[in-house]
């Protein structure tokens, strides 16, 4: 029976070959065994498919057009009406985020570009020269607490020599950081920064 | 097959040229077709229904963007079997959260369209099989056996080779012959 079922299914698929369908034909007119199996399984899959015989209540197919149509007219008023009441707080939602991103943005923009400024620009050579050796092996922090006065220098001791050690200290100090904005710094940010001021010292110090 | 076509040809003309009662028509010629492909993918009256009426929705929408590449029937068809799949999947998801089986069957019974008890039983041993094939079998099993569907229209539908579909159905009818069996 399962060789017979496996080519009979075969057949009703269409799986055979024009060769073995010959001859599969040919045996289904001689073997009664294969004959059986066959109508057997076709009586199977027969029996599963009569749903015409079905009778079904029709209310059901003539109401389904206007049920349809009142989806239809629902999704079209949502979006004339109702719409409006979902748009307006997602629209004021994603506005608010953008000038919150914006914000946040220019703030580092600032906030990189001022440190870079001071460094790079505001230092004089004498101020340079003064402060490298008195205060080259202070702790950023220290430093920083004794800078109060000036919101910059509380952010960072721009006239020290960034050497990695103090870069990391600097980077890695809890308390350094609590009054800085480098902790809002993206790393490559923070890398150019003291990459800066690292030249910056290092050229002013030749001098 | 022409005259049917033409047919489709000119009602579809008629509603892009806003006739609203060409769709209605359109409706009324295939929703029966389209709601026992749904019911037979779906094994349920409830979630048929759910798959027709989106349908229906789908074809008013996208009716002006149908362009006679195929036929009217085969674009219907196309969406059908989608939608069902997806419905399916939908349904396969929320299996992850505990329902009220006793509940939904309830609900099932009451808003069923079959009338005779024994047509629903015959109905729901069907639905017993067809549900342990996986979907795309199921999909083919159906085409080929409920709605007589040549392998180059259901090639044209689906979009897999007739090969394909060969091999498909003849591991969906394998299983339902098990099945059958082991249901006797």
């Amino acid at each position: 029976m399962k060789t017979n079922k496996e080519k009979i299914l075969k057949y009703i698929s269409g799986q055979l070959t024009q060769e073995e369908l010959i001859i599969f034909e040919e045996e289904l007119r001689k073997s009664n065994q294969l004959k059986k199996d066959y109508d057997n399984i076709k009586l199977q899959l027969d029996d599963l498919s009569n749903r015409s015989e079905f009778e079904t209540n029709e209310m059901y197919f003539t109401n389904l057009l206007p049920r349809v149509y009142q989806r239809i007219d629902k999704k079209k008023r949502f979006w004339k009406f109702g719409g409006i009441y979902y748009l307006v707080p997602t629209a004021s939602a994603v506005v608010v985020l953008f000038l919150f991103l914006l914000n946040t943005k220019t703030n580092y923009d600032t906030g990189y570009k001022d440190l870079a400024n001071e460094v790079v620009n505001n230092l004089s050579d004498k101020e340079v020269s003064d402060k490298y050796s008195r205060e080259l092996e202070a702790d950023p922090a220290d430093y920083a607490f004794n800078q109060n006065n000036d919101e910059l220098n509380i952010q960072i001791p721009s006239d020290l020599e960034l050497n990695n050690d103090s870069y990391t200290r600097l980077i890695g100090n809890p308390l350094a950081n609590e009054y800085s904005p480098l902790r809002n710094l993206s790393e490559n940010e923070l890398e150019t920064v003291y990459e800066k001021l690292n030249s910056t010292t290092s050229t002013k110090v030749r001098k | 097959m022409g005259t049917v076509q033409d047919n489709d040809f000119e009602l579809v003309n008629r509603f892009l040229s806003g006739e609203e009662v060409a769709f209605n028509l359109i409706v009324k010629k295939y929703q029966k077709k389209i709601y026992w492909h749904a019911r037979q993918m779906m094994g349920n009256h409830l979630d048929a229904d759910e798959v027709t009426q989106e349908v229906l929705i789908v074809i008013f929408n996208k009716l002006k963007n149908f362009n006679f590449n195929s036929s009217l029937y085969t674009w219907i068809y196309k969406i059908v079997t989608t939608r069902s799949l997806n419905q399916i999947r939908k349904k396969q998801i929320k299996r992850f959260f505990p329902i009220d089986d006793k509940e939904e069957v309830e609900l099932q019974d009451k808003h069923d369209i079959i009338k005779e008890l024994d047509a629903r039983e015959k109905l729901d041993k069907v639905k017993k099989i067809l549900e342990k094939i996986p979907p795309k079998q199921k999909q083919i099993f159906i085409m080929r056996n409920f709605e007589d569907l040549s392998y180059e229209e259901i090639s044209e539908v689906t979009g897999k080779s007739v090969g394909g579909l060969k091999a498909n159905y003849f591991h969906a009818l394998k299983k339902v012959v098990e099945l059958t069996n082991e249901n006797k």
